[in-house]
């Protein structure tokens, strides 16, 4: 459709003005051109700029309905009844709080439930703000769930070697912050950080 | 601030990232939705489409296009135009949309508005006027040139150089 480039199409584009064929064509178009896709991509933050003014606040409905990408189909489980019995036999209900927490640990929940698994403590690396924190995962290294002490957002790091993988940041729920991993990489060990400091170490076994 | 790292997985289709993405950036999609919706339940729904068409999809975001939260806030732009439009409410949503301080839902920014509103101001009429149509009402050009009695070449161009400008006057490096 374009000889050369789109044009003044971009702008329009991110303004939602153009008709169904006009968008496929620029999408088609910006597939395999970077530089309209770069200036697609500065319209895009000025209407970014021009949505600021507003803030909606969601629904608790909304807030609560999380989603799951790559997630193993969730299961129709009784599950805070499962939660308790799960906790309970397991020993570890005072130690992992955020299993009661509807939608946190659901997934976390299910995984321990219906597989083996071994937990670790991380060690401060030197932060003095290194919270209380444990990292529980599979036998299989199929998923791990780090649950911390405090509501900071620290990312979640697994390291392998001297790679390292983010695999999320941690996500507070009232006093404490966990973050549930359905596929995990190759380990060693996990890490939090805060930015590019390491705040605490967990070795996995 | 952009974060590299998040763009870059959820480029890469990574699934923390867009479980991520959606907790960072799911409010400011949802109220733009909302504001072209005026619907709390459709809004939701259409941010919830968006997430998951660009999940199957996989590959419509690059980081070489810019912020991650520009490119979801206008997929969740378009995706709720393509519902109103779909729906054959354009009338009725752009009565709605010429008072949108009436909304129950929406919180203003006061500096951020009075930021936007001077930024406007600053533009010549006729790019205000066209601005207005295609941001605050959700017209297409074809509607905006119908509307005016113009040409919709003019319309095109004049709306590209209107968005443009104000990148210049609201787009800060951090964004």
């Amino acid at each position: 459709m374009f000889e050369v480039h789109i044009g003044d199409l971009a702008e329009l584009y991110v303004l939602g003005t153009l008709d169904a064929g006009e968008h496929a064509a620029v999408e088609a178009h910006i597939a395999t051109c970077m530089q309209c896709l770069r200036r697609v991509g500065e319209a895009e933050e000025t209407l970014l700029a021009l949505e600021r003014g507003d803030l909606a606040e969601p629904t608790p409905e909304f807030l609560d309905r999380r989603m799951r990408f790559g997630a193993p189909p969730a299961r129709r489980y009784a599950a805070l009844a499962l939660a308790a019995a799960a906790g309970l036999v397991l020993g570890i209900l005072t130690t992992l709080p955020g299993y009661f927490r509807p939608q946190a640990s659901q997934d976390a929940l299910l995984a321990m439930i219906h597989s083996h698994f071994n937990h670790a403590q991380f060690v401060p690396a030197g932060s003095p703000r290194a919270p209380s924190a444990k990292v529980v995962y599979a036998h299989d290294r199929s998923w791990l769930f780090v649950l911390a002490d405090g509501s900071e957002r620290y990312a979640v790091y697994a390291i392998n070697g001297t790679a390292s993988t983010r695999l999320g940041d941690l996500q507070p729920e009232g006093s404490t912050s966990s973050l549930y991993v359905a596929h995990v990489p190759a380990a060693d060990a996990v890490e939090l950080r805060d930015g590019e400091t390491v705040v605490e170490r967990a070795a996995l076994r | 601030m952009r974060d590299s790292a998040l763009e870059r997985a959820f480029s890469e289709r990574q699934s923390w990232a867009y479980e991520a993405a959606y907790r960072r950036f799911g409010a400011r999609m949802y109220t733009t939705a909302l504001r072209v919706l005026t619907d709390r339940g459709s809004a939701q729904d259409c941010v919830h489409e968006v997430m998951l068409h660009l999940w199957k999809r996989g590959d419509a975001y690059q980081a070489e296009r810019g912020a991650l939260e520009a490119f979801l806030v206008t997929c969740s732009r378009n995706r709720a135009l393509e519902r109103l439009r779909s729906a054959g409410r354009q009338a009725d949503a752009m009565r709605r949309a010429a008072t949108p301080d009436e909304s129950e839902e929406l919180m203003p920014d006061p500096i951020e508005r009075e930021r936007i509103a001077r930024a406007i101001d600053a533009l010549p009429v006729a790019q205000a006027q066209t601005i207005q149509f295609a941001y605050f009402k959700g017209m297409t050009h074809t509607e905006i040139a119908s509307a005016l009695g113009e040409p919709v070449g003019t319309i095109k161009s004049r709306l590209s150089a209107a968005l443009r400008a104000l990148r210049g006057s609201l787009v800060t490096a951090d964004v």
